[in-house]
């Protein structure tokens, strides 16, 4: 039915698509949302452990995440001239109040000055603990893969403490539902 | 027989498959977070104009704003007093936890007034800090940036304490001065460009996603066969398949390389486009003809085809021979520059849906751009690659005769006028001394391809004469290159039009007049179109009128790096391009390229009505 050239056309037909979907998918994946960071700076990517992470507290005392192990860690970059982070962050307290008992424990990281951050947070109190993280270098930001420092900026981390996802812009509540949904699936 | 009827079944397939795998790139397709680098979004260019004043001019991208209390400047260079940082009146929002806050779009001209001790440096250090956010999906707030620039001043003397820079007049688009260009290289500014950035990564939805863009481009690239630039290049190598009566294998062997010089061309600018996007300067298609060089080359490659076409000079045989001579494939050579050659003299001409298709390729990232390239090429390349490479195809064209050569010498005539066309944008571009070289330089070439069509078999004088006719024409087209634009009139500032410039514009809409911004360009064929339908007819100048409306108009005929800035930041990947402001100094939107008179009612009648607030 077939000779050997209409075989030639759609090998080469196949072949072109193929290679087309190939090069797609490489480059989106080589695209990363963000530029990579600078030189001699570890980012951290998903699946990564956020391991023994310390930022000083809001008076000062320092922490660890791996305080959190075992709760679904909800990371959130915030600072107080960034509009669309306060709008927010009422949400995010919301949420802690109603899914603290699946595990979700939202830590706001303020890339703001301690008493600019504070003097915001008397005016809105979140509930949720709140890290400093303009001083620490490198910058949180682009440990976490937030290379540029937008803001509002979110990581998911697991309860065996890797990061599970990351989020550049506002949530909202339907995406953590989601995460907590995903976070409690990768429990097994 | 049964071949024939297997044909259309194949190509159909043949069609599909070449959907499908333009299908593949449908998913995942959110190139990036769709978010400008920080200096893209807010492109700062700050220079010294005159002395005791550094203008801080920010080129702020649609759907950005800068905060007015987050800007700072501090000058470093000892000896150097800053004054207070002047800032035009932005717009006022309410924010819930700051109060009343002033913003600003699009642009920002700050003035920073300096006194100095002594005499005036010869350059001024400033650090100046921004911060800004985006306001559409996804909201996002940059962090504060900080930018260092070393400012030639203009070398004058000491500043006095009174030397303060005014609040009023902002000249928004100020060109470096002679002195200061140079210096600005010299004291190794940062990138300051407002176009370097814009180009990397689209900040507002683009209208096109990749699979679309690429439809577009495969049938762009398939109806570019039909433009009047290619089409004759088209016909003398169909003939020349149908005339070769040549073996199978050689037919095909001839149809790839065709098929590969012009693929191979087309990503060869797609290359040349990336180069030249990632150095920061504004490009698009057609772009190239701002270059008057060019475009007397190109009007003498038209010249030269025809000539050859009409059958004055046997060039394109003896072309191929010289192809023949390179290779032993035969003629492989010379079909590549067959290929070549289509891809430019289809430079000048956009065939419809390639202008949607190479607005996405210039803002996408790399690997989409050329993908769209390869496709526009493949769509070019396959009506002749298909019938080199299916005998029966061929067979379906009318048999050779003497008809051909009639044909060839007729189709001779719109390669001719395209050379008029384009030696009429030469005029434009550079007056009467351009097109006089370029008519001398259409002469000597003629002169030569006369000379060598003649024959001088094994007379190397003869040969060398030949050279030094065609050297004698590049040395004409040289000189068009060297020539001075003449004093443009540029747009006239009669009653209905007034002359494109950021600063007038930026005025205008704090002043809350609705404006009609036209960008166009003598070669530029769709805007001449629009101009005679609609923009040039009494019933548009009686819309102004009634709507309040000013028209303004530029003209990028030459390169003009303000209206280069100006197209990025909406995205245009050339002229024509439309923007209407509403009433009450509220962002632009875009018209598409094609005008239609109620399609400009209605866009002009909003922007009459909607209110100062967005």
């Amino acid at each position: 039915m077939m000779d050997r050239r209409t075989w030639l056309i759609l090998v080469l037909a196949c072949l072109a698509a193929a290679g087309g979907w190939w090069l797609q998918n490489r480059w989106a994946n080589q695209m990363p949302a963000q530029p990579p960071a600078p030189a001699g700076v570890k980012a951290l990517a998903i699946g990564d452990s956020v391991g023994a992470y310390t930022l000083p507290a809001l008076d000062g005392q320092t922490t660890a995440l791996a305080k959190w192990r075992g709760k679904v860690l909800l990371l959130n970059f915030w600072a107080t001239w960034c509009q669309p982070c306060r709008h927010e962050m009422p949400m995010l307290a919301q949420m802690q109040r109603e899914h603290a008992a699946d595990g979700l424990q939202v830590v706001g990281i303020a890339m703001d000055q301690p008493q600019s951050a504070a003097a915001f947070l008397k005016h809105l109190p979140v509930g949720y603990p709140i890290l400093i993280g303009i001083d620490a270098d490198p910058v949180p930001t682009t440990t976490f893969g937030d290379t540029q420092g937008l803001l509002p900026y979110s990581v998911l981390v697991g309860r065996d403490g890797r990061i599970l996802d990351t989020k550049l812009g506002p949530l909202d509540p339907t995406a953590i539902k989601n995460w907590m949904a995903e976070a409690n699936a990768s429990k097994s | 027989m049964f071949l024939r009827r297997l044909i259309p079944i194949r190509l159909i397939l043949l069609a599909a498959l070449l959907f499908a795998a333009t299908g593949a790139f449908a998913q995942n397709m959110s190139p990036g977070t769709g978010l400008l680098p920080v200096t893209g979004a807010f492109a700062l260019k700050p220079v010294i104009d005159k002395p005791g004043t550094i203008d801080l001019n920010f080129d702020i991208a649609p759907h950005y704003y800068l905060y007015r209390d987050r800007v700072h400047a501090k000058i470093l260079t000892p000896g150097v007093t800053a004054g207070t940082l002047q800032m035009p009146p932005g717009i006022k929002e309410h924010d819930p936890y700051l109060g009343d806050v002033v913003i600003y779009h699009d642009r920002l001209d700050a003035r920073l007034p300096y006194t100095t001790q002594g005499a005036e440096p010869k350059a001024i250090q400033v650090a100046v800090t921004y911060q800004g956010c985006h306001e559409i999906a996804p909201k996002i707030c940059y962090p504060p940036n900080t930018q260092t620039f070393t400012l030639p001043t203009a070398g004058g003397g000491p500043v006095g304490a009174s030397a303060g820079g005014s609040g009023s007049g902002i000249d928004g688009g100020a060109p470096l001065h002679p002195i200061t260009a140079s210096l600005a290289t010299a004291a190794s500014l940062p990138h300051t460009s407002n176009v370097a950035d814009t180009g990397a990564q689209s900040a507002s939805p683009i209208a096109v996603g990749l699979a679309f863009a690429l439809l577009l481009a495969f049938a762009g690239g398939l109806i570019l066969n039909l433009m009047p630039c290619v089409l004759p290049v088209l016909a003398i190598k169909a003939v020349g398949v149908l005339e070769g009566g040549e073996s199978r294998q050689r037919a095909r062997s001839h149809a790839l390389a065709y098929a590969a010089g012009v693929i191979a061309t087309f990503l060869a600018i797609g290359l040349v486009i990336l180069g030249l996007r990632s150095a920061g300067h504004a490009i698009g298609w057609g772009t190239q003809l701002q270059q008057p060089w060019l475009v007397a080359v190109l009007a003498c490659v038209l010249f030269v085809v025809g000539l050859s076409m009409s059958g004055v000079v046997s060039f394109g045989s003896r072309l191929g021979n010289l192809g023949q001579g390179f290779t032993r494939h035969g003629g492989m050579a010379g079909n590549f520059f067959t290929g070549v050659l289509a891809v430019v003299v289809a430079s000048p001409c956009t065939a419809p849906f390639m202008g949607a298709a190479l607005a996405y390729a210039f803002i996408a990232p790399p690997a989409h751009e050329l993908l769209v390239m390869l496709v526009l090429g493949i769509g070019l390349a396959l009506p002749l690659t298909l019938i080199g490479l299916i005998p029966a195809l061929a067979r379906l064209l009318p048999k050779p005769g003497r008809w051909m050569e009639t044909l060839k010498q007729i189709l001779a005539f719109p390669m001719y006028l395209s050379a008029v066309w384009l030696v009429w944008v030469l005029a434009h571009q550079r007056g009467a001394d351009a097109v006089a070289l370029v008519l001398v330089a259409m002469v000597l070439l003629g002169a030569a391809a006369w000379w060598h069509g003649r024959g001088h078999p094994g007379r190397g004088l003869g040969h060398a004469f030949t050279g030094v006719l065609a050297l004698a024409a590049i040395v004409a087209l040289v000189g068009v290159a060297h020539l001075a634009p003449p004093a443009r009139a540029a747009v006239t500032e009669s009653g209905d039009a007034v002359a494109f410039s950021p600063a007038k514009l930026q005025a205008l809409r704090q002043a809350g007049t609705p404006v009609f911004v036209d960008i166009g360009a003598d070669w530029c064929v769709t805007c001449k179109a629009n101009e005679y339908t609609v923009l040039d007819t009494s019933s548009f100048r009686a819309l102004l009128k009634q709507t309040g409306a000013v028209y303004m108009k530029g003209d990028w005929t030459d390169v003009d790096p303000a209206i280069g800035a100006y197209l990025a930041k909406f995205h245009s990947p050339g002229v024509p391009l439309y923007v209407v402001y509403p009433r009450g100094g509220g962002a632009g939107h875009a018209l598409p390229t094609v005008l239609t008179a109620s399609l400009v009612r209605s866009a002009l009648v909003h922007a009459d009505m909607e209110p100062a607030a967005q």
